[in-house]
């Protein structure tokens, strides 16, 4: 037996990891050689030791916890961040297709005046239902009359523009609590509750 | 979020979890690994590097970055590159005040009150203590399969999980780790003298009087 084969062998005994057929070798070697008992005890020695020094210094791990809150409020600003830029990068790519829609301030939506129920077969259907029942619950106020261009394409056949662009709902609604952002120590943008509200102060 | 109260799920179906982002689960995820995750750390880290602040990052990088993983098997070796690459950048990261930060501090605990007597308990956490700065000295290789087998109840076929390799490998490194390591401590005994200070972490030794040599032990090597 070579001399990692009697390292191998002690350790399988030693970490409980040894078969029966282990087992036997063991015990064949250690009729054969004595100091086998030895070294067995050194090694069990040594692995406690080793095993309770390591211990002792890791320990402090239990005291490291995964930061899961930090990390949802990173996520939370991550989006806002995104959201501004993007508001920003609108703001700035705003055109006004005013001639677009043919209305200038807020309107009250596409076929606001018209009544009673009709079916849903298009988008523009939809929408129209929207307004409605949006207009009744007194949700929503209107739509800006203009229209943000994202992008411009012509069409390959030259009759025109594939255009794709923002439209922009006006909503109202009752919230129990308010924020507005701030910037904390880091640099960073974070909301920030505001006060108990006070009637008739507009936030 | 998942109700993980009252069981003991799977750590395949938990790693899912926190893959998916759910904070109970990454919490707990957490909590099952860190100890080896920080044993990892005190095998690779510089002597300087703290451990605390260095298990913090990998905490950090784990709950930011888990969810890139698309194979919850993957999940155990990707969280040992990330507790190594944490431990070896952290011997270019370490900053100038930090150094005179600790040193004042050592200074601090060796002007302090020593040890009134010889106790046995000390003695033998001494000589546990040094036997784990002589294990620090071990080539990598060797080192970290024998330090995760030290964690309680880690097997073979689980650091083979973690580093990626075969169970026979981890064995064959287990046993040539455990006699080089014996050497080593014979040879030291037989010189008489205290090795230099090994890379141990917060709770380490540093500064250490080198009280407590090994007695009556045989060297077989």
């Amino acid at each position: 037996m070579t001399g990692i084969d009697r390292d191998i062998l002690i350790t399988r005994v030693l970490d409980g990891e040894a078969t029966p057929e282990d087992w036997a070798a063991f015990r064949a070697m250690a009729a054969r050689d004595q100091s086998v008992w030895a070294e067995l005890a050194d090694a069990q020695q040594d692995r406690a030791e080793l095993a309770g020094a390591l211990a002792e210094a890791i320990a402090v791990a239990d005291a490291v916890h995964a930061p899961v809150e930090v990390h949802a409020g990173e996520r939370f600003n991550t989006r806002l961040r995104r959201g501004v830029a993007w508001a920003g990068w609108a703001a700035a790519a705003m055109l006004a297709v005013g001639a677009f829609t043919g209305r200038l301030g807020i309107s009250a939506g596409p076929g606001a005046q018209e009544a009673g129920l009709f079916p849903i077969s298009s988008s523009e259907d939809a929408l129209r239902l929207y307004f409605d029942k949006g207009q009744e619950s007194g949700r929503v106020l209107g739509e800006l009359p203009d229209r943000v261009l994202l992008s411009s394409e012509a069409l390959a056949d030259g009759s025109g523009f594939t255009v794709v662009y923002l439209r922009q709902f006006v909503e109202q609604q009752q919230v129990p609590d308010l924020f507005r952002l701030g910037i904390n120590e880091a640099g960073e943008q974070v909301p920030v509750p505001i006060a108990r509200p006070v009637q008739g102060v507009r936030y | 979020m998942t109700d993980f109260d009252g069981v003991h799920p799977e750590d395949s179906r938990l790693i899912e979890a926190a893959i998916a982002s759910d904070p109970e689960a990454l919490r707990l995820v957490w909590e099952r690994h860190r100890r080896w995750a920080a044993a990892l750390i005190l095998a690779y880290k510089p002597r300087e590097a703290d451990l605390e602040d260095l298990l913090q990052e990998v905490a950090m990088s784990f709950v930011r970055r888990v969810h890139e993983l698309r194979d919850p098997a993957a999940f155990k070796p990707w969280l040992r590159s990330v507790a190594i690459n944490a431990a070896r950048l952290s011997g270019r990261k370490q900053t100038l005040a930090k150094k005179h930060g600790r040193r004042l501090r050592l200074l601090v605990e060796q002007d302090g009150p020593g040890p009134t007597g010889p106790d046995v308990a000390t003695a033998q956490r001494e000589e546990a203590q040094r036997l784990l700065r002589l294990a620090m000295e071990l080539p990598e290789t060797y080192r970290e399969p024998l330090l995760l087998r030290c964690m309680q109840g880690m097997s073979y076929r689980e650091i083979g999980e973690i580093t990626g390799l075969p169970e026979s490998t981890i064995e064959t490194r287990i046993a040539r780790g455990r006699r080089m390591l014996r050497e080593k401590a014979a040879l030291q005994e037989v010189a008489g003298r205290e090795p230099p200070p090994g890379p141990l972490g917060a709770g380490g030794t540093d500064g250490d009087s080198g009280v407590g040599e090994r007695h009556e032990r045989g060297s077989h090597a």
